[in-house]
């Protein structure tokens, strides 16, 4: 028996159930969402190393059926989500005790987890636009979660954003399904490349693009960001961490990933793929420059974050970028793959290390009342652990050798100039430099410097906050030091799915 | 000026798109996969109604993510219109004539049976869970109209919004369990004779699921934003809504066990 709708129907049940066990027992969603995500988190590992396999809903083969296809791009998206999931919804149990609505709040975690893991295992492109439905609304609920002015209109801005991406990707699947008759991913696929083989359909074209502008906003890819500054910092810490670890990824970055490499084969050079490849690419160059300057500038700490995940995002999409436009047009595959890795490197990376940077905000923020950073000082005495925690989070992402960060932007770099986009490796080196003069700011003025009143009042977070932090402080020192043990299991086998895109439509029909 | 010249920009970019994307046509003749559901829906899955058949079984996944949508958008707005405040109501303005009250009273009763009727025979006749539970909150949007104070069931409504979405995901898991593949029709339940009231196997089962949900939902959903205030049903125990406790000094409390110590 194949468990991969497990991973929909688990949080799917917890999410209805919450909210009427909670007429009566308030604690329902308290003990019921870390169960559900621990199993979901031990099942996400258990996947690992699993062959690639696909299941048919309700039994009906595709493309007349709806299918479920775990491979190695979406087993590497599962194990992201499901254990910031964990992570986050662990350091929720104390830190959200301040808020009312718990059951709500639970009941909303587990469908934004429902949504995100049914988007990376569906095969189905209309199947995919409904479970990113799920996982967008939730997420609007939840920035809007504390009910403030603030909150409220962070939220709003989200969701008209938000509304007007799902717009534009239902316009997108439509003119697909009008195009091609069917909407499994791997059936349109073989469809375009036997009926167009590699020239380019108009109505294909448009629809590459709808679908680069709505994946891409909700990815946050600049010019497509402007909801996010607003909307990371509005939400509690733990769904800060994971709207910034993982929702960004699994709703925009591998969505991507999956229509261009899988759909559109972009990697088999179909018509229009060079162009597409080159969108990306400028979309990453954009994200990379402007997320960088706009952070430095910034005193509110969560705010910092949400800039920097923008750029970061930007590494990720360069890596996929070039990886694309060196297959497109014919280049070497060696020079593609390290791309391609070093792309998905720095996605599991960011998963890790953003998590932990907006966890720990959240933890200073609940020890000191405040995120502002002119206000904060010398926590290394007050809250040694998260002080601790910081350090190697930020250490990690400002691409500090030997931490993960500095691997896979180093990996993405080297790719680029192999590509031949000397232009593109040079802003991309300075801008790692960038991002670590913005996150020696935040050292400087969160974890050293003078102490503040409001710190000095300070004292460490309960162990129920300050042990996910801990557990996601060692995954980051794990990533930059432990390649050899996860690399073969977990990367590479997301790298070669995503290059394969005639394997992935074996894979499916067989 | 500018926005004007933009958007007038913008509409004709939109409308030449749509020139290009008319040029280029739809095929008229059905492809692959329409052609599976029109030849082989009735003996692979014995629904009259050949789209519930789509709906509630080839693309049964689907659905329970629209149903998962109608949830989400109902906790979401009871979510968000719980911080307006209660305005004060005038008993006489709020309540419509003797004769609309006694109206609506004798009416409730005919449209929700007729909202039942719709998704019990979503397999045999147009229409199904969806239709019908809106017919239903229709039903319960007269009862409203005609007395702004009355109290629904809110029990009720939590019990069959979350109970059903529930049964949804149970009844798909029995067909992981029995015929090996989430949301199988087949082996489930007998497929029995065609159209028939007991017929088509799990898929009369799940849509009146859906009728009750969506039903309750967009009952409650009409419930919310007439009161402007979260009775949302579902979500009784924290019908005082949520937000912060004590307002904005989170960091206050803290303080003050720093202090204590």
């Amino acid at each position: 028996m194949n468990l991969v709708p497990l991973f929909v129907a688990v949080p799917l049940a917890a999410a209805f159930i919450i909210p009427l066990l909670g007429i009566w027992w308030k604690k329902s969603g308290e003990v019921l969402a870390p169960v559900c995500t621990a199993i979901l988190a031990i099942m996400a590992i258990v996947q690992t190393g699993a062959p690639a396999s696909v299941h048919h809903m309700g039994g009906w083969a595709p493309p007349v059926g709806i299918a479920m296809v775990s491979d190695g791009l979406s087993t590497l998206l599962l194990i992201a989500i499901n254990i910031v999931a964990f992570v986050s919804i662990i350091f929720s149990l104390k830190y959200m005790r301040v808020y009312t609505g718990l059951t709500k709040y639970y009941a909303l975690f587990m469908l934004m987890v429902a949504g995100m893991n049914g988007v990376v295992l569906s095969g189905d492109l209309f199947n995919i636009y409904v479970f990113l439905e799920i996982a967008s609304i939730a997420s609007y609920a939840l920035v809007a979660f504390g009910v403030d002015a603030e909150e409220l209109e962070a939220g709003f801005k989200y969701l008209i954003l938000g509304s007007v991406a799902s717009v534009m990707l239902l316009f997108a699947i439509g003119t697909v399904y009008a195009v091609t008759g069917s909407l499994n991913m791997a059936d349109v696929a073989r469809e375009i490349s036997v009926r167009f083989g590699t020239t380019m359909n108009p109505a294909l074209l448009l629809a590459g693009a709808m679908f680069l502008m709505g994946f891409g906003l909700k990815a946050a890819l600049v010019p497509f960001h402007a909801w996010l500054p607003d909307a990371h910092p509005s939400a509690p810490a733990p769904i800060s961490a994971m709207l910034s670890g993982v929702v960004i990824k699994s709703l925009g970055i591998y969505a991507i990933c999956r229509v261009f490499f899988h759909v559109f084969g972009v990697a088999s050079g179909a018509g229009g793929s060079i162009i597409f490849a080159n969108a990306m690419i400028a979309f990453a160059v954009l994200s990379i420059v402007l997320g960088g300057l706009l952070a430095i500038g910034q005193w509110d700490y969560k705010r910092l974050l949400a800039y920097s995940s923008i750029g970061q995002v930007g590494y990720i999409m360069l890596g996929i970028g070039v990886g694309a436009r060196v297959l497109a047009t014919g280049g070497q595959l060696s020079v593609a793959a390290l791309a391609i890795l070093g792309g998905l490197f720095h996605l599991i990376n960011h998963a890790a290390f953003k998590s932990l940077l907006f966890l720990s905000s959240g933890a200073v923020q609940h020890a000191t009342g405040t995120r502002d950073m002119k206000q904060l000082g010398g926590l290394r005495e007050s809250m040694p652990i998260t002080s601790w925690t910081i350090n190697l989070g930020t250490l990690s992402i400002a691409g500090v050798p030997p931490f993960s960060g500095f691997w896979s932007k180093l990996i993405i770099i080297i790719a680029t100039i192999k590509a031949g986009h000397y232009a593109i490796a040079a802003v991309a080196m300075a801008f790692a430099f960038v991002t670590l003069a913005y996150y020696v700011k935040v050292q400087r003025e969160v974890v050293f410097g003078s102490v503040t009143k409001l710190v000095e009042k300070a004292r460490e977070v309960p162990a129920l906050m300050y042990v996910p932090l801990i557990i996601l402080a060692i995954v980051c020192v794990g990533f930059g030091l432990l390649y050899p043990v996860f690399g073969a299991r977990i990367l590479e086998p997301a790298r070669d799915a995503l290059m394969n895109g005639t394997e992935y439509i074996q894979l499916v029909l067989g | 000026m500018t926005r004007k010249v933009v958007t007038l920009i913008a509409l004709v970019a939109v409308a030449g798109l749509f020139l290009v994307l008319l040029r280029l046509g739809t095929p008229n003749e059905l492809g692959t996969v329409s052609r599976h559901y029109v030849e082989r829906g009735i003996a692979e899955n014995r629904a009259a109604n050949l789209v519930t058949s789509v709906v509630v079984n080839y693309r049964g996944l689907d659905t329970l993510g629209e149903v998962t949508v109608l949830f989400l958008s109902v906790t979401g707005a009871a979510f968000v219109l719980r911080r307006r405040e209660r305005k004060p109501v005038d008993a006489r303005a709020s309540r419509a004539s003797e004769i609309v009250q006694t109206g609506a009273r004798l009416l409730v009763a005919p449209i929700m049976l007729f909202g039942v009727y719709i998704f019990v025979h979503g397999h045999l006749t147009p229409g199904g869970g969806f239709q019908g539970g809106a017919v239903v909150a229709s039903g319960v949007l007269l009862l409203l109209l005609a007395d702004r104070e009355r109290e629904l069931p809110h029990g009720l409504m939590a019990w069959l919004e979350s109970l059903s979405g529930f049964a949804f995901i149970v009844a798909g898991l029995a067909g992981l369990w029995v015929a090996g593949s989430f949301l199988a029709n087949r082996g489930v339940l007998p497929l029995g004779e065609w159209n028939r009231l007991l017929s088509a196997g799990i898929i009369p089962v799940i849509y009146t699921l859906i009728g009750l949900k969506v039903g309750s939902e967009l009952a409650a959903l009409l419930d919310v934003m007439m009161r402007g205030e979260a009775v949302a049903a579902g979500h009784g125990a924290a019908r005082s809504g949520g937000g912060r406790r004590g307002g904005r000094t989170r960091g206050g409390k803290n303080r003050k066990k720093g202090g204590r110590r």
